[in-house]
């Protein structure tokens, strides 16, 4: 703490120059309590909800991953299994599926869905009509803005098996279409392509705006040498978003266990659990409908680590290759 | 496309247009504008349903996306239900509420850490970051929010997400870049902290308030989970868990015992036990309305709200 009195000197705010040296500890605390209680004030709720709603919930997993907790009895009174959890969690058999759907539905979202903003956002920025660019930018940022219950709804009027538009047109068409809905085949791409609908305008925002960030002249430099349209994109455009394009690629390693919890939930059903029962509603379903404390925080505790360990990595490939992380 | 060739005759003024050149416009206008339809159409879609009256349906084969006739029947059915009504009051309530702690919560502690001389303000930011590293899991979190006695309650919807990193982060730059003169001077005129606060920065501060507010809005708008998870009790249940109720009615007919045997004995009778789909399409587009109402707003602020996020590393 003392050591920001180096800080407070060079902040040139009057208030905050020191008014005592050289005192005793307890009083320096009376003092900055004193002078910054205010600020201590803001904080003081934040700092509560961390403690509680971040720190607790995380010290909590320990006991509960090596106890049979029972509800009834709380935390202290239940006893400790010791690694029972554990093994429970690895030789279930319904871990292998859920696990491999995870990694599974994450990677098709990052190899389907991590592309088309990209493209998106080439072809608009080099759109010459600027109220088309405007006009296209404005609707194709909605769907972020929907709540996963509306986008199943948009779904259900294009593919309910009784009068969905497209399957009504599939039928016209002479094809006897099954049920999209309750299809395995189906699943993960219905998943992908709505998630890819909802989110490609916005994820288009960042990429127009590093282009924004790209000279003017080097295009017009190009143009007047003779470069055509497909060198621009190849010598200035890409290279111009090639840092973003690192990061966010890198930065999307550190969700690969989380594949959509509430879109999942919202989509999935018992016929789908085989392909869509992904780590997150298998322990909803396991923990808290069937109160198997134990190993459904195994599970989550196994997520959260892998998840902790992926965010280092990511963060250092990203400081690697595209020269920034997060932090 | 008129605009297009407009536009073209005026760059080639300067510099003749190749063909391939045009060709590239041509094509990435239609592939822009064919991505903006794709986005659009589908929600035009669901509003003509909903005003397509039952009983054309059978008149003319199906819905169309512009509808011959047009009835407000569906709305009149889904206003007059409880159901749906307080699930839209809930959501009002929780939005109003919930933004304005999360508003009130967020901006005071990104107030507090910027200024950098506050002792262990360093420690605080790390704190803050911690919350993005370790995020707990279900089962824990549950038993907190249960142990605090929120399970079942409003309050599940507003106080856990009460404080919120990113919105602090982007609280904290905006203060942190706010000129250090304007405190200076009031503080020469003799102001406390707390005038400063509240006569100096605050006034200032709107833009913030009203882009951060926004979005945080739209987030307990839309959020379902919470209310799935924490909130069972039927009567707090927020319109987009009234939305889900009446659109997964027909997963319930088909997870029924004998269609689990059989899935091909899904036959059309069965969905004829759910809400019709236009009755499902006017509950969808009344949970929609608020959306698009601020949307305009939204959109003007949420460019520069994403990217301060984005920036602030």
């Amino acid at each position: 703490m003392l050591k920001n009195r180096s800080v407070v000197g060079k902040s040139s705010t009057i208030a905050s120059v020191p008014l005592c040296k050289q005192q005793g500890t307890t009083h320096a605390i009376g003092v900055i309590l004193q002078k910054y209680w205010l600020l201590y004030a803001l904080f003081a709720p934040t700092l509560a909800l961390i403690i509680v709603f971040n720190f607790l919930p995380n010290l909590m997993t320990v006991p509960l991953v090596f106890k049979k907790y029972y509800l009834l009895r709380g935390i202290w009174d239940s006893p400790w299994v010791g690694l029972a959890n554990l093994e429970a969690l690895f030789t279930s058999p319904d871990f292998g599926i859920v696990l491999r759907n995870t990694i599974v539905i994450s990677v098709y979202r990052l190899v389907f869905g991590f592309f088309p903003p990209i493209i998106l956002a080439i072809l608009t920025h080099d759109l010459l009509s600027h109220r088309i660019k405007r006009i296209t930018q404005s609707v194709t940022y909605l769907p972020h803005f929907l709540s996963w219950p509306i986008v199943y709804g948009i779904v259900l009027a294009l593919i309910n098996p009784a009068n969905g538009v497209i399957i009504t047109f599939l039928r016209n068409m002479g094809f006897t279409p099954e049920n999209l809905l309750v299809s395995e085949t189906f699943f993960r791409p219905l998943l992908i392509i709505t998630a890819i609908w909802k989110e490609v305008g916005w994820g288009a925002i960042i990429y127009l705006a590093a282009l924004a960030g790209i000279e003017p002249e080097l295009y017009e430099a190009a143009t007047v040498d003779g470069a055509e349209w497909y060198h621009r994109i190849f010598y200035i455009t890409l290279p111009g978003i090639k840092p973003v394009v690192t990061l966010l690629l890198t930065l999307s390693l550190a969700g690969i266990l989380s594949a959509g919890f509430e879109q999942v939930y919202l989509f999935y059903s018992p016929l789908t659990y085989s392909v869509g029962d992904i780590i997150d509603t298998w322990v909803y379903r396991r923990g808290l409908l069937s109160a198997d404390f134990g190993l459904a925080t195994a599970v989550g505790f196994f997520k959260s680590v892998i998840g902790f360990l992926l965010i280092i990595t990511a963060n250092k490939l990203a400081k690697r290759y595209a020269g920034q992380g997060i932090w | 496309m008129n605009s297009v060739m407009d536009l073209t005759r005026v760059r080639s003024r300067k510099i003749p247009i190749s063909r391939s050149e045009k060709l590239y416009q041509l094509a990435a206008h239609v592939i822009v504008i064919s991505v903006a339809l794709v986005c659009l159409l589908p929600c035009l879609y669901v509003v003509s349903i909903s005003i397509t009256p039952y009983a054309a349906l059978s008149l003319e084969g199906g819905y169309a996306l512009i509808p011959k006739h047009v009835s407000l029947e569906a709305y009149r059915t889904v206003l007059a239900s409880g159901e749906i009504v307080n699930g839209f009051l809930v959501s009002v309530l929780r939005v109003l509420v919930g933004t304005s702690l999360h508003l009130a919560v967020c901006s005071a502690a990104g107030y507090a850490l910027s200024k950098r001389y506050l002792p262990g303000s360093g420690l605080f930011i790390k704190l803050v970051l911690f919350t993005f590293l370790f995020v707990p899991g279900l089962i824990p979190y549950y038993l907190v929010v249960r142990s605090a006695g929120l399970l079942n309650t409003f309050w599940a919807y507003v106080i856990p997400s009460a404080a919120g990193a990113w919105s602090i982060f982007v609280f904290r730059q905006f203060f942190m870049e706010l000129p250090p003169d304007l405190e200076e001077a009031a503080r020469l005129d003799g102001a406390t902290e707390l005038d400063i606060l509240v006569r100096v920065i605050l006034p200032l501060s709107g833009p913030v308030y009203a882009a951060l507010g926004l979005f945080n809005a739209v987030g307990h708008w839309n959020d379902y989970m919470t209310a799935v998870i924490y909130v069972p009790n039927p009567d707090l249940q927020p319109i987009a868990n009234v939305l889900q109720k009446v659109l997964t009615q027909q997963s319930r007919v088909m997870a029924s015992p004998d269609l689990q045997l059989d899935p091909s004995k899904l036959s059309i009778s069965a969905w004829e036990q759910i809400p019709s789909l236009g009755i499902q399409m006017t509950v969808v587009v009344v949970s929609l309305i608020p959306i698009l109402l601020v949307y305009p707003v939204l959109q003007k602020h949420f460019v520069k709200g994403m990217l301060t996020g984005a920036i602030k590393g």
